[in-house]
């Protein structure tokens, strides 16, 4: 629970004198003077907490200030435009909107915190704490009729996406290289997905597959990551989709939960559903938009005559209960594969690795096939892994087909491929190859007696290790193609001479940069010298013209113009007072300070000046040390004011 | 919820679920309007298709009628596309009609539709067959009529063909109760539903008479000929793929029906007889002197005495006899095969031209009621010698597939194939002759290829029935139509690259229902393309629930 009394308290600590005695004014009467500002605020956090107060202060809450004061309360502390833009969304006009928040902060019903990002509003907690069972989305935004007529299938569903795979994975051709679908390809795609008929749709898939985690990269998939998520039940897929889509909204896993378990069932004004979707996110509400459109674009939601529902969703989330589940999925001897929409998708999903799609609509036909199954050799699954997701899939799965599973694996592995480096070497030398602890742990495959595999990567590491070993004598890498051109040419092309490099006509000696040495510097002194403004403006000047931030003598004259005055030291206190008072004033600058005229100096970031008895102190944090540091005007030999550098962390500063 | 059997894909294509309860319920209620695929062990696979649904329409079927049978079945809800492809495309039948018209060498096409009229008027490929004659309608002759219907079809608009068809002269025909052979003869019940799919139950109706009739080999497709012959009792012409087919026609005409030799006529290329009942080869009805000439036998088609015409093994129909078929729309036809699979893919002219599909019936519904012999499908896989591994390698593609063909490690294993089955009757099929030659010389045994006479080509199947010989070997002539009901077990040696419809065909000849399983051996040679058009061979059976063994001969 929220410490409501700590809450408000320091709310109004926070408020300047006039701030809470005006509130003090206008909720409990004169202010006693002279006034004690504890006492103040402990009074009206007295009157607040009244029985009376909290009854009256909620029952005159019109329905617009009950929203208002809803969505504070359930939107995560959200800002001005957020509870402007959700009570716009209810019909307000903007500056009605604006007007209202003005009005409930005054009668402190909901109280604006500043925070590091702009002004959050909060309900003010014992209110809160009196009033929240009727802070609930309805009296935000009520739900609408229902529309009649039936709501569509969703069009996407989690048993699409292991033929999707399936695609991926033996049908590169249909795709590009980041594994969107080709748009000249678009025919036989729906061809395979005959339930599909807005093309878009195939692209939501790849998009999808990405989303979960399964396509990356340029065109990988990521079997494991498929494995670990069709473990999930369909009912847990969709919405693991749905929360996939909008998470990149920003939406938190509890907020879509939450946002589901509102929504159920219920039509909304679009509108009003826009505003929901802010009220528990805390989204702009040109995310929400785009987020309800991405829902609708997947089917999640739907729209009808102006009403925007998340049924659908709820909806293929019950699907299941309508039909009978299927047991299991049928192996046809002609090594088809057919699978019942409602069979677990645990239970065949695993089958896209090594089976290649031929339909998917409610009933998915997917064929192993010599090519598939090169694929799945391919990408590492076992004739084992296959056979089991064969059993899984049917337990009976015909003996002719596993037969030409073994059949196909064999002939899979008469023939291996290589990439790497291959050391071939006499038997001393490899005596010492796979008996030295470093190197032999580096063979990735002994291929042959005397002949190695080695990772490409480690072959510098190899030919270290091996010269260490007492075998100075290691070749360079010889490659293929080096072998079988020797020449260097491609064998069937003609040599031709190396293509020249094309000169500028003369290129003479480089020039030497002028050096702006001493000299330059003294004339500006000299300059400075015949100038007639004020000392301090001498002063400042010569500064910058030490720091070579005057260079030349026009720009000398520009800024002798200028009447800033950057520097005060000595006796001048009113100067050093009046840069600090500058600094504080104009938060882009910070000061540097010099305690005696051949002292260090320091640099401060000013935060306040506070007038003690006579004295001016002057409190701020060094840098970079970011520590307090006060210390009285007068001690001051030199105070400079110096432009902050612009990655200095924004401070605040005030004068007391 | 009860777990319904069949599951409609948005594609059209509907998957009915063997083992369930209803299944045999489902499929007689869908089968009328749409077309069996293949028939698999666990689901059998239908499509509904323009034509399909035209056949339904044309029998009385409501667009309406057809979403309440496919509601009754299925699963899940009929995705919407196929509701608006059923109202779409069933709603089209009727829209054009074919009627008699002004005389007997002129018909009228009638359009309900002023649009659809305006579209055939401006469609170039029609202008020249279809004369605007007002009200919507359109005159054309008769000679164009087969042409304009295949052209409408095409373009997604069927015709109503409502003329009645020709009747050919009178023939009297019965049928015997028992067979010359001794044997008892009466129709089994799927030949009954195919004869009445074909000619309905009464006299033939506008909309029937024509059709093609699709059931596995060795179920007595030319018993349903007969039967069809003998409903019409009219002259007939039958045509087929060989002489020796043709004498076997003409065998059982004589066995089973009351027709006498001299109501059958043979012409083929040794004889050119004209009979009540006449049977040819396709081959010589498309003999012609040179390429430039006409086909001087045609005009046997052209005969008005014919009521019925057969067109035995229809997926064989060659181009020019599409052609002629073209013109003689008026004649009641049938179209018989066991693999409505035309690797030309013309499947839809024989539907356009000789009619469509009107009957059909999976090969293991058959093998379960015994009606065909069960059999034991096994492909063996042995790697090419030494010495062929290297001349494979580097032949170009076409020649790759004749070393693998040729592998001669293929004989010893056929060798001990045949030493392991002293009963049964062998028949050895390749497709090289040079192979088969050197199979036949090693085996000592008779071999029949195209160059063979048909007195001994038919002699030697004579002692192959008879039991005489047990081993033949045979080039492709053997494929289709030869009736052999002994032969128990069939080697493929080897096959035209990937047909699906000759690997059936092979497997057909063992078919006939026998005391002991048919074996179908089939040699193929490890590691090479004979096993891609092997695995390609197989998809037709299958498709239809046949399943092949694999053994791995490596020694």
């Amino acid at each position: 629970m929220i410490d409501q009394p700590n809450l408000l308290q320091t709310y109004l600590y926070r408020l300047t004198d006039p701030q809470l005695l005006y509130l003090y004014h206008i909720h409990i009467g004169d202010v006693p003077t002279p006034f004690h500002k504890p006492k103040l605020i402990e009074e009206l956090i007295s009157y607040l907490r009244q029985q009376e107060t909290l009854s009256a202060t909620a029952g005159l809450l019109e329905a617009d200030e009950l929203a208002a004061v809803t969505a504070a309360a359930l939107t995560p502390l959200p800002s001005s435009a957020q509870l402007n833009q959700i009570l716009i969304c209810r019909g307000l006009h903007a500056a009605a909107a604006e007007r209202m928040l003005l009005h409930l902060e005054e009668r402190l019903v909901l109280l604006p915190l500043q925070e590091s990002d702009g002004t959050v509003w909060q309900v003010n907690p014992l209110l809160q704490e009196y009033i929240g069972g009727s802070l609930h989305i309805d009296a935000l935004f009520a739900p609408g009729e229902t529309p009649d007529g039936p709501v569509k299938e969703l069009w996407f569903t989690p048993s699409m996406l292991p033929g999707w795979l399936s695609l991926l994975q033996h049908r590169s051709e249909l795709f590009d290289r980041k594994g969107m679908p080709k748009r000249q390809r678009e025919g036989e795609l729906r061809r395979l997905y005959p339930g599909i008929s807005d093309p878009r749709r195939f692209s939501q898939l790849s998009q999808t597959a990405r989303k979960a985690g399964i396509l990356k990269g340029s065109f990988h998939l990521d079997h494991e990551a498929a494995r670990m998520l069709f473990t999930l039940d369909s009912h847990s897929l969709t919405l693991h989709f749905a929360y996939r889509l909008v998470r990149e909204y920003g939406i938190t896993r509890g907020q879509f939960a939450r946002l589901l378990s509102v929504c159920r069932h219920r039509w909304y004004a679009s509108m009003h559903l826009t505003g929901i979707i802010m009220t528990l996110s805390g989204l702009s509400r040109q995310q929400c938009d785009a987020l309800l459109d991405c829902l609708k674009s997947f089917g999640f939601a739907a729209e009808i005559e102006g009403t925007v529902s998340l049924v659908p969703l709820h909806r293929s989330l019950q699907s299941k209960k309508a039909y009978p589940s299927s047991e299991e999925g049928h192996l046809s001897k002609d090594f088809g594969i057919h699978i019942d929409r409602n069979l677990p998708l645990h239970r065949w999903a695993h089958a896209y690795r090594f089976s290649a799609l031929k339909l998917h609509d409610r009933m998915t036909i997917l064929q192993v096939n010599q090519r598939s199954m090169l694929e799945a050799l391919d990408s590492g699954m076992s004739t084992d892994e296959i056979t089991d997701a064969l059993r899984l899939i049917s337990t009976d799965p015909p003996a002719l087909l596993l037969q030409f599973i073994q059949e196909w694996a064999q002939s899979y592995e008469t023939i291996s491929l290589f990439s790497g480096i291959v050391l071939q070497c006499n038997e001393r030398t490899e005596r010492i190859i796979t008996r030295h602890p470093t190197i032999s742990s580096m063979i990735v495959r002994t291929i042959a007696p005397g002949v190695f595999l080695f990772s490409e990567k480690e072959s510098e590491q190899l030919r270290i290790q091996m010269i260490e070993a007492g075998l100075p004598f290691v070749p360079a890498v010889r490659t293929a193609e080096s072998m079988k051109h020797p020449g260097g040419t491609a064998r069937g092309t003609v040599p031709m001479p190396p293509e020249p490099i094309l000169l500028p006509k003369e290129v003479d000696s480089p020039t030497p940069i002028p050096r702006y040495d001493d000299e330059i510097i003294k004339g500006l002194h000299q300059s400075l010298e015949r100038f007639s403004g004020s000392s301090e403006m001498i002063s400042e000047l010569r500064y910058r013209i030490d720091q070579k931030l005057i260079l030349t003598e026009q720009q000398l004259i520009r800024c002798s113009k200028k009447r800033h005055i950057f520097e005060a030291k000595g006796f001048d206190y009113q100067g050093k007072v009046q840069l600090i008072r500058q600094a504080l004033k104009s938060k882009a600058d910070i000061l540097e300070i010099q305690l005696h005229q051949d002292g260090q100096s320091m640099l401060l970031f000013p935060e306040l000046l506070i007038r003690q008895g006579n004295a001016d102190i002057l409190q701020g944090r060094t840098i970079p040390e970011n520590e307090e540091y006060r210390i009285s005007a007068g001690k001051l030999f030199l105070v400079r004011k110096i432009r902050k550098p612009l990655l200095l962390p924004k401070r605040d500063s005030s004068i007391r | 919820m009860q777990n319904l059997p069949l599951i409609i894909q948005s594609d059209k294509t509907m998957l009915l679920e063997v083992h369930s309860p209803s299944f045999s319920d489902a499929r007689d209620d869908i089968a009328p309007f749409s077309e069996l695929m293949k028939s698999p062990e666990h689901f059998h696979t239908y499509r509904i298709s323009p034509l399909s649904l035209w056949n339904a329409v044309a029998v009385g079927f409501s667009s309406e009628m057809i979403i309440t049978r496919l509601n009754r079945w299925s699963k899940y809800p009929l995705p919407d596309a196929v509701e608006q492809f059923i109202h779409e495309f069933a709603s089209r039948f009727g829209r054009l009609k074919l009627l008699p018209g002004p005389d007997e060498q002129t018909l009228v096409l009638s359009c309900s539709q002023e649009k659809l009229y305006q579209e055939l008027k401006h469609h170039r490929g029609l202008q020249n067959m279809l004369t605007p004659a007002g009200d919507c309608s359109f005159l054309l002759s008769l000679y164009n009529r087969g042409t304009v219907k295949v052209t409408l079809i095409k373009l997604g608009h069927p015709v109503e063909d409502i003329i009645p068809l020709r009747q050919g002269k009178t023939l009297a025909l019965s049928l015997r109760e028992t067979a010359l052979s001794g044997k008892p003869f009466d129709l089994r019940d799927y030949q009954e539903e195919a004869v009445s799919a074909f000619l309905g139950s009464g006299s033939p109706s506008p909309g029937l008479g024509y059709g093609t009739v699709v059931m596995p080999c060795g179920s007595g497709k030319t018993v349903i000929g007969i039967a069809a012959m003998h409903r019409l009792q009219q002259q007939t012409l039958i045509i087929t793929t060989n002489t020796a087919a043709v004498h076997q026609w003409i065998d059982e005409l004589l066995d089973k029906t009351s027709l006498t030799a001299d109501d059958i006529g043979e012409y083929t290329g040794g004889k050119k007889e004209i009979r009540p009942v006449t049977v040819c080869t396709y081959q010589v009805l498309t003999w012609r002197p040179d390429k430039e000439s006409d086909f001087p036998h045609f005009s046997l088609f052209q005969r008005s005495d014919w009521g019925l015409i057969i067109y035995d093994e229809v997926h064989l129909l060659p181009a020019p006899v599409f052609k002629i078929t073209a013109e003689i729309q008026s004649t009641m036809r049938i179209g018989m095969t066991a693999t409505l699979v035309r690797e030309d893919n013309r499947e839809d002219e024989v539907f356009s031209l000789i009619g469509p599909k009107r009957y059909d019936i999976p090969w293991k519904d058959l093998e379960q009621k015994g009606w065909i012999a069960s059999a034991v499908c096994t492909e063996i896989r042995t790697p090419l010698p030494e010495e062929l591994e290297i001349p494979y390698a580097v032949a170009p593609r076409g020649e790759k597939f004749r070393i693998a063909s040729e592998n001669p490690r293929k004989i010893p294993i056929l060798k001990e194939l045949i030493a392991n089955n002293p009963e049964d009757l062998i028949l050895i099929i390749g497709q090289y002759v040079r192979q088969l030659q050197q199979i036949a010389r090693e085996l000592n045994a008779p071999i029949i290829t195209g160059s063979l006479q048909n007195a001994k080509r038919e002699e030697l199947y004579r002692q192959f029935r008879e039991g005489t010989i047990q081993i033949l070997v045979v080039s492709k002539v053997a494929n289709f139509a030869i009736d052999l009901p002994d032969a128990s077990m069939a080697v493929q040696v080897s096959g035209t690259f990937g047909s699906r419809q000759e690997e059936a065909q092979r497997l057909g000849r063992i078919l006939r229902p026998k005391k002991r399983n048919a074996k179908f051996y089939n040699l193929v040679t490890r590691y090479t393309s004979e096993e891609q058009f092997a695995s390609n061979r197989q998809h037709f059976l299958t498709e239809q629930g046949y399943t092949y063994q694999l053994e791995i001969w490596d020694d």
